[in-house]
């Protein structure tokens, strides 16, 4: 499979963009907004278990020992 | 002696590989779950799923079941109740 | 309806015994803000969420959460295994010892036994949803503070696991409530 981490930013593989972050200046208030993840590719697994995600632009060095 | 030994390391290595390939399955999941349209996300789901099945099958045929209330047949005797069970072989 | 897998998520070989570590580890099985607490909560909370997607994913977190249950009792279990009496005394679990020997019972880091009261259901998403994304930062941090409480490797690894999924689990309850703000949304123009 995923011998090597390949990105791939293709627009027909990215979700629904309806619901993709407004502008700036059509926020609203009193509410929250998460950004919605793209899809990017895969970690090759063996590194995925050990890292807590298979999603490279989910992965998070843990900071510190 | 040896071929003991040599067997652990398959049956280790075997159930390494679809630790890895589950965890991935679940990962890309709980994605599919917010995000039901991506084709990608739901091929790659499914390549990992196929493999996984295949693995799976090949362990279970070996070293017992894995998943029990019918998801996979055994051998007599019934392998589900055999040690050690996950807390303890750390598995 | 749950089935059961005869292998943990990530593994967990803890080679060396620590009584006074198993004590601190136990809030993430019994506490507050373990990995019980969070199954139940997610569990409950997946019946009246408004749309498949919500159900679906408020199902499936909450059943990674049960796999992660099971990590934590391991830990305990395996670094509570050789332990003397004398040593489960002196880490303070003596009254753990007395009342269940070296079984497993959900309590807190201070003995407090596991209660319902540490999650909530109030039927509304963008309030369940809110809940979950505050539990998920709850157990981010304490992943973090038991991490600084032990020099083990092998606990270290198993922590940080647990760590990176609570990071995931955040988003994803993020992602949720973008959709159910969506749907509230549409049906405001109707």
């Amino acid at each position: 499979m995923y011998q090597n981490f390949t990105p791939y930013s293709n627009p027909y593989f990215i979700p629904n963009t309806r619901s993709m972050m407004p502008p700036m200046g059509e926020l609203e208030l009193v509410r929250a907004y998460i950004v919605r993840q793209p899809y990017t590719g895969l970690f090759p697994l063996s590194e995925a278990l050990h890292k807590g995600t298979i999603f490279p632009n989910l992965y998070m060095p843990y900071p510190g020992k | 002696m040896d071929k003991m030994n040599e067997n652990k390391s398959s049956r280790e290595e075997l159930l390494s590989k679809i630790r890895e390939l589950e965890f991935a399955a679940v990962d890309l999941n709980l994605y599919l779950d917010n995000n039901p349209r991506n084709i990608k996300a739901v091929e790659d789901y499914n390549r990992i799923s196929e493999e996984l099945i295949k693995l799976k099958k090949l362990y279970e045929m070996e070293y017992g079941v894995l998943t029990n209330f019918g998801y996979s047949q055994s051998r007599c005797p019934w392998s589900w109740v055999e040690d050690p069970w996950p807390w303890e072989s750390g598995e | 309806m749950w089935i059961y897998e005869k292998k943990l998520e990530h593994p967990v070989k803890i080679k060396s015994k620590d009584v006074k570590m198993a004590k601190f580890l136990i809030t993430q099985y019994g506490g507050p803000d373990g990995e019980l607490a969070a199954a139940l909560r997610y569990l409950n909370q997946r019946y009246t969420m408004p749309t498949g997607k919500t159900k679906a994913i408020l199902n499936d977190v909450g059943t990674e959460e049960l796999a992660h249950v099971e990590m934590i009792a391991t830990m305990v279990y395996q670094l509570l295994k050789d332990a003397t009496v004398e040593e489960l005394k002196e880490a303070g679990l003596g009254g753990h010892y007395a009342q269940h020997d070296k079984a497993l019972f959900p309590v807190d880091a201070n003995g407090v036994p596991f209660s319902a009261t540490y999650f909530a259901t109030l039927g509304d998403p963008i309030t369940d949803l809110h809940e979950d994304m505050a539990a998920e930062q709850k157990a981010r941090a304490t992943y973090e503070h038991l991490i600084t409480l032990t020099d083990d490797h092998d606990v270290k690894d198993v922590l940080k696991f647990l760590w990176a999924r609570e990071i995931v689990h955040y988003q994803r309850f993020g992602e949720a409530l973008q959709d159910v703000y969506d749907i509230k949304d549409k049906k405001k123009y109707y």
